[in-house]
C-alpha cells in the first residue's frame, strides 16, 4: 500500500483560471466607469454586471479551491515515525512503513545496542516556507 | 434604448416579487446537487480504497464486492425507549452483536489478516459506510425537495451542507488512515495509556482491554486502553469496573485522557483538564464508568486533548502526539497534588488504538 499523494496541478490550473476570470472582471469594471464618465448607460449596465458577476465567480472559486487544497495538505501530509533508544535517548525520524505501530521494537541503537521502539506517528504539517 | 433598460428593470422586480423564493430555491437545488456529486465521489472513492485494501491485506479467494456491498447497507434499529428503564443495557447488548457482527463478516471477507489487520478493516468499512449513509440521506432529502419543491427541506439541507461536508471530507481521510494502519487523532488517550504501560507486562482486561501496572511518584499506577495496534475502542467501562472490583475499590482516583473536539479558534494539541467521565460514543460506557466511581466513591478527572473533528478521524498531527507528554506531566501534578504514596491510580486512556500498541 503506497501513500500517494493528491496532485495539485488541477487546482492550480483552476486557480490560474479564476485569476484571468478576476483579471477580465477588472477591465470590464474599467471599462463601466468610462462608460459612466462619458454618459453610456448601456455600457455602463452592461460592463458593471460583467464586471460584478465576474468578481464574485472568482473570488468565490478561488476561496472554495483555497478550502479544498488546505483539505488535501491535510490528508496527504508526510507520515513520520519517530523511534527512540530507551537506553540512550537517541533519536530517528523516518518516513513511515507499512507495518509501524507504537512501541514496535524496530532494531538495535546504533550508539548503545539497547533496543529501539517507534515513539510517535505522527503527519508532519507542511512548513511555512521562508520568503 | 432607456425604455428598455426601465423595462427589464420592471420586470426583473416584478419576477423577483412574485418567483423570489423559487429562484432561490432552485439555486439552493443546485448547490445540494452538487454536494451530492461531491459526496457520491467520496463515497466511490472509500468504496474502492476498501475493496484494494480487502484484496491486497485479506487476499480473499472469491471477489469480496457483494459482501461488501451488504455490510455497506448494513442497519441498527435501536431499543424501544418509551419505558427508558434499563435501555443502556440493551444498548450495550445491541452494540455488543453489531460490533461482533461486522468483525465476523470482515474477517469472513479478509481469510489472510491477521486479527490486528481486521480490526483496521473493521474501521475502514465503518468510515466507508458512515459515507455511504452521509451519502444516500442527502441524495434523499435532496431528492425530496426537488419533488415537493418544500422550502422546509431545501433550506434546512442547505443550511446544513457545509457540516455535512466537513464530516463526511473527515470521513474521506479516515478511510486513508485506516488502511494504512496510521494512528488517528482519536487516539492520543491510547498513545497516552502507551507510554505509561512502556517496559510494563501487560494483560487482557475486559473487554478488548490491555492494562498495565507501573509506579509514577511513588503511587501504583494502573494504565488502560484498548487492545492495539488494530484499530479498536474495546470497552473502557468493563475494564474500569475489573479493575476496581480486583481492588475492591480502593483506588484513590481514576483519571481518563481522551480527545476532545475543540471550539473554533482553540489550538490543536491544547490539553485541558475537568472532572467526570471523558469519554464519547453512544453514552453506555460513560453510564458503567460513572456507576462504578460512584458505587465505590471514586473521583473521576478527565484530561482532553483538543482537535477538530478532521484531526481527530485522520492521521495524527505532530501537535497531537505531542501533547502526550504534556498529558504525562500533568497526570504526575494531578496524582502529587491528591494522593498519597502507595495509593492506585487508574490512568484509562480513551480512543481508536490503530496505530498503538501496548
Amino acid at each position: 500500500m503506497s501513500s500517494k499523494r493528491p496532485s495539485p496541478i488541477w487546482a492550480y490550473v483552476l486557480i490560474a483560471f479564476s485569476l484571468v476570470i478576476l483579471g477580465l472582471s477588472m477591465f470590464a469594471l474599467l471599462q463601466a466607469m468610462n462608460a459612466l464618465q462619458a454618459g453610456q448607460t448601456t455600457q455602463f449596465i452592461f460592463y458593471g454586471l460583467w464586471a460584478l458577476v465576474g468578481t464574485v465567480l472568482a473570488v468565490s472559486s478561488i476561496t472554495r479551491m483555497r478550502q479544498r487544497m488546505v483539505f488535501l495538505q491535510h490528508i496527504a501530509a508526510k507520515v513520520v515515525s519517530q523511534i527512540v533508544c530507551a537506553g540512550c535517548g537517541f533519536k530517528v525520524i523516518r518516513g513511515f512503513n507499512t507495518g509501524d505501530y507504537v512501541s514496535k521494537e524496530v532494531g538495535q541503537c546504533q550508539q548503545c545496542k539497547g533496543s529501539m521502539r517507534v515513539d510517535l506517528i505522527y503527519a508532519e504539517s507542511p512548513q511555512p516556507k521562508k520568503s | 434604448m432607456s425604455n428598455l433598460i426601465n423595462l427589464v428593470w420592471a420586470a426583473s422586480f416584478i419576477a423577483f416579487l412574485f418567483f423570489g423564493q423559487q429562484i432561490q430555491s432552485r439555486l439552493a437545488l443546485m448547490q445540494i446537487d452538487g454536494a451530492v456529486r461531491k459526496l457520491e465521489n467520496m463515497k466511490n472513492d472509500a468504496r474502492s480504497l476498501t475493496l484494494k485494501t480487502l484484496r491486497e491485506v485479506g487476499k480473499p479467494k472469491d471477489d469480496p464486492t457483494p459482501r461488501l456491498n451488504s455490510l455497506l447497507e448494513q442497519f441498527l434499529i435501536e431499543p424501544v425507549s418509551m419505558d427508558p428503564a434499563g435501555i443502556v443495557n440493551k444498548f450495550d447488548h445491541l452494540l455488543d452483536v453489531r460490533e461482533a457482527k461486522f468483525k465476523s463478516d470482515v474477517a469472513r471477507i479478509a481469510p489472510e489478516a491477521t486479527s490486528s489487520q481486521v480490526n483496521n478493516l473493521e474501521n475502514l468499512v465503518e468510515a466507508t459506510w458512515a459515507l455511504n449513509y452521509m451519502f444516500k440521506i442527502v441524495r434523499h432529502l435532496y431528492l425530496l425537495g426537488k419533488k415537493t419543491f418544500s422550502i422546509l427541506v431545501i433550506f434546512q439541507l442547505q443550511a446544513y451542507l457545509p457540516l455535512i461536508m466537513q464530516e463526511a471530507e473527515a470521513y474521506t481521510g479516515a478511510s486513508k488512515a485506516f488502511a494504512e494502519g496510521h494512528p488517528i487523532g482519536d487516539g492520543a488517550g491510547p498513545l497516552v495509556a502507551s507510554k505509561l504501560m512502556r517496559g510494563k507486562e501487560s494483560r487482557k482486561v475486559e473487554k478488548d482491554m490491555v492494562a498495565a501496572e507501573t509506579m509514577l511518584e511513588g503511587r501504583r499506577v494502573i494504565a488502560l486502553k484498548a487492545e492495539g495496534p488494530g484499530g479498536n475502542v474495546g470497552k473502557p467501562g468493563d475494564a474500569i469496573r475489573q479493575v476496581l472490583e480486583e481492588n475492591n475499590g480502593k483506588a484513590s482516583m481514576i483519571i481518563m485522557v481522551d480527545a476532545a473536539l475543540k471550539l473554533e479558534g482553540e489550538r490543536t494539541g491544547e490539553v485541558a483538564e475537568g472532572i467526570g467521565a471523558a469519554i464519547g460514543g453512544i453514552g453506555t460506557e460513560r453510564y458503567k464508568i460513572e456507576e462504578e466511581a460512584t458505587k465505590f466513591g471514586v473521583p473521576v478527572y478527565a484530561i482532553v486533548i483538543k482537535q477538530s473533528i478532521l484531526d481527530a478521524v485522520t492521521t495524527m498531527k505532530k501537535e497531537i502526539a505531542e501533547a502526550a507528554d504534556t498529558v504525562i506531566d500533568r497526570i504526575k501534578r494531578m496524582i502529587l497534588e491528591t494522593t498519597k504514596e502507595g495509593e492506585l491510580v487508574i490512568v484509562a486512556g480513551i480512543g481508536n488504538t490503530a496505530g498503538v500498541g501496548p
